[in-house]
């Protein structure tokens, strides 16, 4: 529902976008120039890798490491999925992004090409992700790579544990967008000592350096481009939809997707297209809509779980039916950044006496783990230079630490081109290198 | 009218269901902040002139929140159709895709579409829109023909899309307002005035009888029969899982999201 939510949302990114993709003679290259309509739109179909529209997928039930309260009894055991080979094949792990769970569109996506390619996939939902914060993470607090990487750990080895007997496997990889990236490289890291696995290849797709600065921009996109802040974000979305409403003509077998979007996109009068509602891009208001609500989701369900009495006083229990409206308000206030703040660093000062905040910062960033990134060659990073949660000098410092694993696309901004062919065949190569 | 009799009692019992048997359970203490949400329902409580609230459009003044008197019931009823979809529902969409080709599938899929076209049609006649009243009056005629009592859709290949109107889109249309947020059992997310559009709708395709069952000795259970198929097709053809967005808000978020999809048709 919120990915349709936000689908039927992005209307507003048509009329918004700066750059305009000329023609409709298709060379190759990832068409949407604009980085922030990129990351909304993301792939339009022609440039999309072939991919079967179903494979056999298994979806699995894990018991949970807390007890669940009520409220969230719909969410009890943990959830990943396996597509599994017939004959011998390497298995790949591979890790959501924020707020995503193993299901999503792009996990999906990414599913389909790895088990066409022949490997074994277990997708994993992100510790971001409702149902894994609250029942797999140890701390109910997600959001430090080193914690996170321990809880992910664990659920891989019970997950694989599940499929063992159906699955016959010759090697392990991991793999993960956005922040399930990051995930990837610090769970790679901890195998190097727990050795369960003994992981393979590591593949990062538009990973974060230092996740603070990536959730700082991500936090200011909703802060610069709604009027009046997450306040505005109600009237916002209306007047998004209405516009929308203006433009549509039902159809049959007509839906708000990627490539219905695309399609008014590269028919939109490009004179009118100029500057969005308020001089404000619309496609990045949306970007730090979604990104927020993500992170209200976060905030509520780390704060009920954890008992942190951020939002929720402590002690206080709900129904099933309870209503929730204030609670989902306060939630919606919260940035991302105040989450790791309030929450996250008061908890592991606690945990770990003496470090600092930015210490502990620190310790959450790819900088922390780089002589395991630039001492292994079997890791490798596909970004783009529009890339959109990047830093000033990150994409240069991951170029310098990664040499020629590094592999950046001009336009896709963050994870628009996540499924185009160019991407896809990136995965599978590096992937089954070498075998 | 045993259909329809039927049903009732199980939205009766479900209604009882939702609001009683799970209430001691169900019953939270979330005292301390009282106040704030107390603030916050206030907004949303019914106005002296509820009348005037029914027919005319309300325009909150936060567009995110949608007037939801009867919440605790509805909360109730959108946990039990969670359940029932889980345990019966999906189970058995699931069984029926396995079994069945999905050529056949998509043939009963354009059945129950077509049966519907009289809805459709009745609609967009109610609503004076005169195009899309030919267009379905001619998708029906083509397609019960030429598609076989409507099991292909040879009218969408000559570019006569389907034009989708219901009792409460006609409502709309003429100006009626939604009225309080209602989540109907088995159904899921509508309103007062639509789950009133619904109950038309039914009456006039039960009136008009399109497939002559009055005179048959078996009506009642073939009528039954088509109720189960066409729930199940039905399902087969909607996306929506409940409870996994990952929101722990996510019927506040289906809440606004049917609303405004609501609006968009309504408009259309």
């Amino acid at each position: 529902m919120l990915k349709q939510l936000i689908a039927i949302g992005l209307w507003v990114a048509l009329c918004s976008v700066e750059v305009f993709a000329t023609g409709d003679k298709p060379n190759g290259d990832y068409p949407i120039k604009d980085r922030f309509a990129a990351t909304v739109i993301g792939t339009p179909k022609y440039y999309k890798a072939d991919l079967p529209a179903e494979i056999p997928v298994k979806k699995y039930a894990l018991p949970g490491l807390h007890s669940v309260p009520k409220l969230f009894w719909y969410s009890k055991n943990l959830h990943f999925s396996a597509a599994l080979q017939e004959g011998r094949a390497p298995l790949v792990f591979n890790i959501a992004g924020t707020g995503a769970g193993y299901k999503s569109i792009k996990m999906q996506a990414l599913q389909k090409a790895l088990y066409q390619a022949g490997f074994h996939v277990i997708n994993l939902s992100s510790p971001t992700y409702l149902n894994f914060l609250i029942n797999a993470s140890q701390s109910n607090l997600p959001g430090f790579l080193p914690e996170d990487a321990e809880d992910i750990y664990r659920v891989m080895e019970l997950a694989y544990q599940k499929v063992e007997a159906d699955a016959d496997v010759s090697e392990f990889h991991v793999m993960g967008y956005s922040l399930g990236a990051a995930h990837a490289a610090f769970v790679a890291k901890l195998d190097q000592t727990r050795k369960t696995f003994n992981l393979q290849k590591v593949y990062m797709i538009n990973p974060p350096v230092d996740l603070y600065n990536s959730v700082s921009i991500l936090d200011q996109l909703l802060v610069d481009n709604v009027e009046g802040g997450i306040e505005g974000v109600g009237t916002f979305l209306d007047k998004t939809l209405n516009r929308l409403a203006a433009s549509y003509e039902p159809k049959e077998g007509m839906h708000f997707d990627g490539d219905f979007l695309y399609g008014a996109y590269s028919s939109w009068d490009p004179s009118k297209r100029g500057v969005g509602p308020e001089g404000r891009n619309g496609a990045a208001a949306l970007i730090g809509t979604s990104f927020r609500m993500s992170s209200a989701n976060v905030v509520f369900a780390a704060d009920l779980m954890s008992h942190t009495g951020y939002i929720i006083p402590p002690g206080t229990e709900f129904g099933r039916r309870e209503r929730l409206d204030y609670y989902a308000k306060a939630s919606h206030v919260v940035k991302f950044t105040e989450y790791v703040d309030h929450m996250v660093i008061p908890y592991l000062q606690k945990k770990y006496p003496g470090k600092s905040r930015k210490q502990l910062l620190g310790e959450a960033s790819l900088h922390h783990i780089e002589d395991f990134l630039a001492g292994n060659a079997q890791v490798r990073v596909v970004t783009n230079r529009d890339e959109i949660i990047l830093a000033p000098g990150e994409l240069e410092y991951m170029e310098g630490l990664l040499g020629d694993r590094i592999k950046v696309f001009d336009h896709g901004g963050h994870c628009g081109n996540i499924d185009s062919k160019e991407n896809v065949a990136d995965m599978v190569a590096f992937l089954k290198g070498g075998q | 009218m045993n259909k329809l009799r039927y049903y009732s009692v199980m939205c009766l019992l479900t209604l009882c269901f939702g609001s009683s048997s799970w209430a001691e359970e169900e019953k939270g203490n979330a005292q301390i902040n009282r106040e704030k949400v107390e603030d916050l329902m206030e907004e949303q409580e019914p106005e002296a002139y509820e009348v005037q609230r029914l027919i005319k459009p309300e325009v909150p003044e936060n567009a995110l929140l949608v007037y939801d008197p009867w919440e605790p019931m509805n909360r109730g009823i959108y946990n039990f159709n969670a359940r029932f979809d889980r345990a019966i529902f999906l189970p058995t969409v699931r069984g029926y895709r396995a079994i069945t080709p999905d050529i056949v599938e998509k043939g009963i899929a354009n059945f129950f579409s077509n049966l519907a076209e009289v809805k459709n049609f009745v609609n967009n006649a109610l609503q004076l829109q005169l195009k899309s009243s030919a267009i379905t009056l001619s998708r029906f005629v083509v397609n019960s023909t030429l598609g076989v009592a409507g099991v292909w859709d040879p009218a969408e290949k000559f570019g006569m899309y389907k034009q989708k109107e219901d009792f409460g889109q006609t409502l709309g249309y003429w100006g009626v307002g939604s009225g309080p947020y209602l989540v109907v059992p088995f159904f899921g997310p509508s309103s007062l005035r639509d789950a009133t559009g619904l109950g038309v709708d039914y009456l006039v395709y039960y009136n008009i009888d399109e497939l002559d069952l009055k005179g048959d000795a078996n009506k009642d259970d073939i009528a039954i029969g088509l109720a189960l198929l066409m729930a199940i097709d039905t399902r087969r053809n909607t996306g929506f899982r409940y409870y996994e967005t990952g929101s722990p808000f996510e019927y506040e978020l289906v809440r606004f999201a049917h609303r405004q999809l609501r609006e968009i048709q309504i408009e259309k």
